[in-house]
């Protein structure tokens, strides 16, 4: 047993709180972890001298720094040989992927606003008319912003869902999308207290496959606990399972299985571009033992989900009321 | 772990700034549920906090710009230690956040910094838009808050995919779209940039490129179709009348022109019917070939008007250069014609004051092209400010250490002043200036002619025969390589001449004749016939006279940073390494290491929890003022040891007999290569080195010090005299100074 599987293990006690558990059980139930990518992974945290949570933490934010968010041409270990267990190529061409991107890097970049892109979105599909700028010089002009966004954007994993399963792409664009998304996804970093403008993206397998060929990188991959920070509102799936699943951020809601995947990056057409919106409400507040055990209960029902993970046996809900 | 991790960060950045920034960017900060946001965007989330203090943001800001600073001055440890990949990451971050949070000291220190900083990030660019390299530009367009880029965005635009990776293509549009300038000049400056790539390029694609681009301007800018067609009209004119000062034929652009109409007939009709509004449309000309022809010949011969026309024409070219965005007319005639307006007999104080009005641009405009800070240097010459002049040079020496002409040009302005001052330090230091520039460039030969009538110099002045034998050799390479080269068959034929060879030098002539008719040969040939002295040529030793009183006339801030004194170029190097301060100390002779901090209006930099370390210069200065620093100097720089030995001895710190003999060795190592011969390699711990390169700073710094007496001087106590004026304080700060370059990347003259 390695010192960091000791350590984790040591996160799972009634005493600690909830999250120390989720963190533990995010690594320690994580199956599509190669052992290459594992012993890596492993050799970087003894080599930080990772001694506790906080240590690890901070060892893990290095690690991801370096293999996640590294620079281009540097392929990411997500689409990497180091992490063929996770890699999937079954994705079939007829299906729509949807992500939602968070626009406040390139719209300071080039001194926008998101009204600015909800105009010539408008007059490029003929919902706006406004002198001397037609459609075509709105769609130029559009796909000017996402061709200098797509410029400073990096090759990290792209976490994404299925239209088939979150709704026609259509119907969300003209609802809630930006909230609903946001919870549905798991996205709880994005908690209302400040807006940010996002934008709702879709695009086809058959781009992303293109895009990680240019690279030689595989196009998809079931998301692991080494693909993003540690993350509390992660949950890891069985090795059987075809997907990822995100954590649906509200209690209220019935839970459902939301497939989730990473994907190769992909330079952005005014055609990805399904809706703009803005993300500006509060996440549902919730207990986090409790989403992730309804959550966890969910998968256990799926086929192949038996007896995968444990349930959060913390004595310490962050002392006292809901955490959220 | 905290309930809410962001008002435990906003308690800790109000603790601590730089702690609580340095934290998150190294992963010691928890997160909590905001794990997956990134730095930057980490801080946003922070700042946006119900209840945060506002003061926070300038926290925020002043921790971002310390790490920043941090990081430049330990960029290899901190590469090291995390890994290129993660460094990369986290200087990007840190970029971005500047343009997300909008913080305006870091913005300014982006701009301040924009020499060392471009320098530094500029290894890290692969050519990716991802990388902190195109995250400093992105920064500085989105932050500018004043022209001075301008001419680089619009480079950026034109030549991405040729001289720049492609994503400087957006930055600068981002760049010019941003500039504070009226809307319409900012428009057509845009039109202008897109135009000249699409000619640049040629292409019928580019030209389809240009014509969607305009369309995208048009989404920005709602205007009627004849107005863009008046527009690019306008701008193809002008880029005809730059043909036709190139003097280049012009069927490439009027098949360019064709294409040009035939793809911006979807996006603005035909663009014919736009002449009435082109002539509307005001844009500066370019002065003609004709015109600087004729500016020229007047300033040949002196006359009278010639001051005036030659000022209308370089503001001319500026307002050209502004408008266009093309700089390289205005600098170039700027330079070649400048420099005969100071030699006008007519020159006055205000056409001074306009040169250096020009001048300011062209250094603003084309920061890494030193033949304006040639320029500058001769400016501050004619104006009597010679010690300004000498502060340029070593400047522009410091930034292009690849440029000869400005080694030559300063060795000789130092060796002008030794004539006047008879002080040896600057003969020396001339000295090894041009054995620098011969070194660097084998093919110089205005190096080598100097270099070898500096030896001559000495020669006649220490009956050094070595040196003649130096000097011959060198005139000799030049000769055999450029053998039309007036200079160097002048020079040789001189020398042998002047040393009782007068058969060799008129061979050395004839040899020239039988290429070449030239006057210069002719005459000495008859002088040497004639048995009349070939003198060796004067230094031109510039009156101390000055045009006009060296009065305190209204210098720029740009300038004002290099003023006074030479010891300012060193002052420039350490505020480039990352400290601000108030330049006008540099007019007092303060003590060295209280005059750093004041420079720099901060504390150097300390070892830290990450192992930040200051350069060595500024270590070793903290322990020139603080005795009790030398055992830390000598722990953590042991490379530096010999050096840390000189300065201990300059400040008058006793050595053990050991270190004193380890000093004495290398210091007596002879440098001639008889003498490597002999000695050759015992291999033992300390003793000098048995390979030196000819013209290398180790010999040059031996025989600096061992002029000065440094040893037997240094028995009887300091060395370091109070105003720091004597010739030992002067070796040790430009050594001091040279080891902050040792530090930084050489500069890459392209982008």
């Amino acid at each position: 047993m390695t010192s960091l599987t000791a350590l984790v293990r040591s996160l799972r006690l009634p005493e600690l709180d909830c999250v120390s558990w989720a963190h533990a059980h995010n690594y320690e139930f994580e199956t599509r972890l190669t052992d290459r990518r594992r012993q890596a992974y492993e050799s970087h945290c003894a080599g930080q001298s990772v001694s506790d949570q906080t240590t690890w933490l901070n060892a893990h934010k290095d690690f991801v720094d370096a293999r996640i968010k590294g620079r281009k041409p540097f392929v990411p270990d997500t689409f990497a040989d180091i992490n063929a267990d996770a890699q999937t190529d079954a994705i079939a061409d007829d299906l729509l992927i949807l992500r939602v991107e968070d626009l406040r890097r390139p719209l300071a970049d080039q001194k926008l606003e998101l009204t600015d892109l909800r105009t010539w979105q408008d007059i490029a599909r003929g919902r706006l008319h406004k002198k001397d700028v037609d459609p075509a010089r709105a769609e130029a002009r559009l796909e000017e912003f996402l061709d200098s966004w797509n410029g400073r954007r990096d090759f990290r994993p792209a976490f994404a869902a299925f239209e088939h399963e979150l709704g026609s792409a259509d119907n969300l664009a003209t609802g809630d999308w930006p909230h609903l998304l946001r919870d549905r996804l798991g996205l709880a970093h994005y908690d209302g207290t400040e807006r940010v403008p996002v934008g709702l993206m879709g695009i086809k397998p058959a781009e992303v496959r293109s895009a990680a060929a240019r690279h030689v990188a595989a196009s998809f991959a079931r998301p692991t606990v080494l693909d993003g920070m540690v993350n509390r509102y992660f949950f890891p799936t069985p090795a059987d399972f075809r997907f990822g699943a995100t954590l649906h951020l509200d209690p209220g809601a019935a839970w459902t299985f939301t497939s989730e995947i990473l994907h190769f990056p992909v330079d952005y057409l005014p055609k990805h571009l399904i809706a703009l919106g803005e993300i500006s409400v509060a996440v549902p507040p919730h207990c986090l033992r409790a989403l992730r055990d309804r959550h966890l209960k969910g998968l256990q029902a799926e086929p192949g989900g038996a007896g995968f993970g444990e349930f959060i046996g913390s004595a310490d809900c962050l002392k006292g009321p809901p955490c959220r | 772990m905290p309930l809410n991790p962001i008002s435990a960060w906003l308690a800790a950045l109000e603790r601590d700034p730089d702690a609580a920034v340095t934290d998150l960017f190294a992963g010691r900060s928890d997160r909590g549920q905001f794990s997956r946001l990134d730095d930057a965007d980490f801080l946003a989330r922070a700042l946006a906090e119900p209840g945060a203090d506002p003061a926070s943001r300038d926290r925020v800001d002043k921790g971002v710009s310390h790490w920043l600073t941090a990081c430049h001055a330990a960029d290899a440890a901190l590469r090291h230690r995390i890994g290129v990949q993660a460094h990369l990451y986290r200087l990007n971050e840190a970029l971005a956040a500047i343009v997300l949070l909008d913080l305006p000291r870091s913005a300014r220190q982006l701009r301040d910094m924009h020499f060392a900083y471009r320098r530094w990030l500029s290894q890290y660019d692969y050519g990716y838009g991802d990388g902190p390299y195109a995250g400093y530009w992105r920064a500085l367009a989105a932050t500018q808050v004043d022209r001075r880029f301008q001419n680089l965005w619009n480079d950026f635009v034109v030549r991405a995919d040729e001289r720049y990776p492609s994503y400087a293509l957006h930055i600068g549009l981002t760049g010019l779209r941003g500039l504070d300038l009226p809307s319409d000049q900012r428009l057509l400056r845009l039109l202008n940039a897109l135009l000249r790539r699409a000619w640049r390029i040629g292409t019928e694609a580019a030209a389809a490129e240009f014509a969607k681009r305009l369309g995208s301007v048009a989404a920005d800018v709602p205007m009627a179709k004849d107005g863009w067609r008046g527009r690019v009209l306008r701008l193809l004119e002008s880029l005809e009348a730059e043909e036709r000062a190139h003097q280049h034929s012009l069927n490439r652009l009027h098949a360019f022109r064709q294409v040009l109409a035939h793809v911006l007939r979807p996006w603005i009709g035909d663009i014919s019917s736009g002449r009435a509004t082109a002539q509307s449309i005001r844009v500066p000309d370019l002065p003609t070939f004709d015109e600087r022809s004729r500016v020229a010949r007047e300033l040949h011969e002196s006359r009278p008007i010639a001051i005036k026309h030659a000022l209308d024409l370089f503001d001319r070219h500026r307002a050209y250069a502004d408008a266009s965005g093309e700089a390289y007319f205005f600098v170039r005639t700027l330079c070649n014609l400048g420099h005969r307006v100071l030699q006008h007999p007519g020159l006055n104080g205000r056409a001074l004051d306009d040169l250096r009005t020009l001048l300011w641009h062209a250094l603003v405009w084309e920061p890494i092209n030193p033949y304006p800070w040639s320029f500058w240097a001769e400016l501050e010459q004619a104006e009597g400010r010679e010690d300004v002049a000498e502060t340029v040079l070593w400047e522009a020496v410091r930034r292009f250490p690849d440029n000869e002409p400005s080694r030559v040009e300063l060795a000789l302005l130092l060796q002008r002043r030794h004539e006047r001052d008879r002080t040896p330090a600057l003969l020396a230091e001339a000295e090894q200036l041009l054995r620098e520039a011969v070194a660097g460039n084998p093919d110089h030969a205005p190096s080598r002619g100097e270099l070898a009538l500096l030896l001559q110099r000495r020669h006649e002045r220490e009956h050094t025969p070595e040196l003649l034998g130096e000097a011959e050799q060198l005139l000799r390479e030049v000769v055999k390589k450029q053998p039309l080269d007036l200079h160097a068959r002048s020079g040789l034929a001189r020398l042998l001449a002047r040393n009782g060879r007068s058969p060799e030098a008129r061979e050395v002539l004839s040899q020239g004749l039988a290429e070449r008719e030239d006057p210069v040969w002719r005459r000495m040939m008859g002088s040497i016939d004639e048995g009349v002295p070939l003198p060796l040529p004067a230094l031109k030793v510039k009156s101390s006279k000055s045009i006009r009183a060296v009065a305190d006339h209204p210098v720029d801030d740009e300038l004002r940073h290099l003023q006074a004194n030479a010891a300012a170029a060193r002052f420039a190097y350490a505020r480039e390494r990352g400290e601000a301060g108030d330049s006008t100390e540099l007019s007092t002779n303060a003590e060295l290491a209280r005059f750093y901090r004041g420079w720099f209006g901060l504390e150097p930099p300390v070892v830290g929890q990450d192992g930040v370390r200051p350069p060595y210069a500024l270590a070793a200065l903290a322990a020139l003022s603080d005795p009790e620093q030398w055992i830390r100097l000598e722990r953590d720089y042991p490379a530096n040891a010999r050096d840390t030995l000189l300065l201990k001895r300059y400040a008058g710190v006793e050595l053990s007999n050991e270190e004193l003999a380890g000093l004495k060795a290398w210091l007596e190592f002879a440098d001639t290569a008889r003498a490597l011969e002999e000695e050759g390699d015992d291999g033992d711990e300390g003793s000098p080195p048995t390979s030196v390169a000819p013209n290398s700073y180790d010999q040059f710094l031996r025989r600096r010090l061992r002029a000065t007496g440094f040893l037997a001087a240094s028995t009887t106590g300091a060395l370091a005299t109070a105003d720091r004026s004597g010739d030992v304080d002067r070796v040790v700060e430009k050594h001091l100074a040279r080891g902050i370059d040792a530090d930084i990347a050489p500069i890459v003259l392209a982008a």
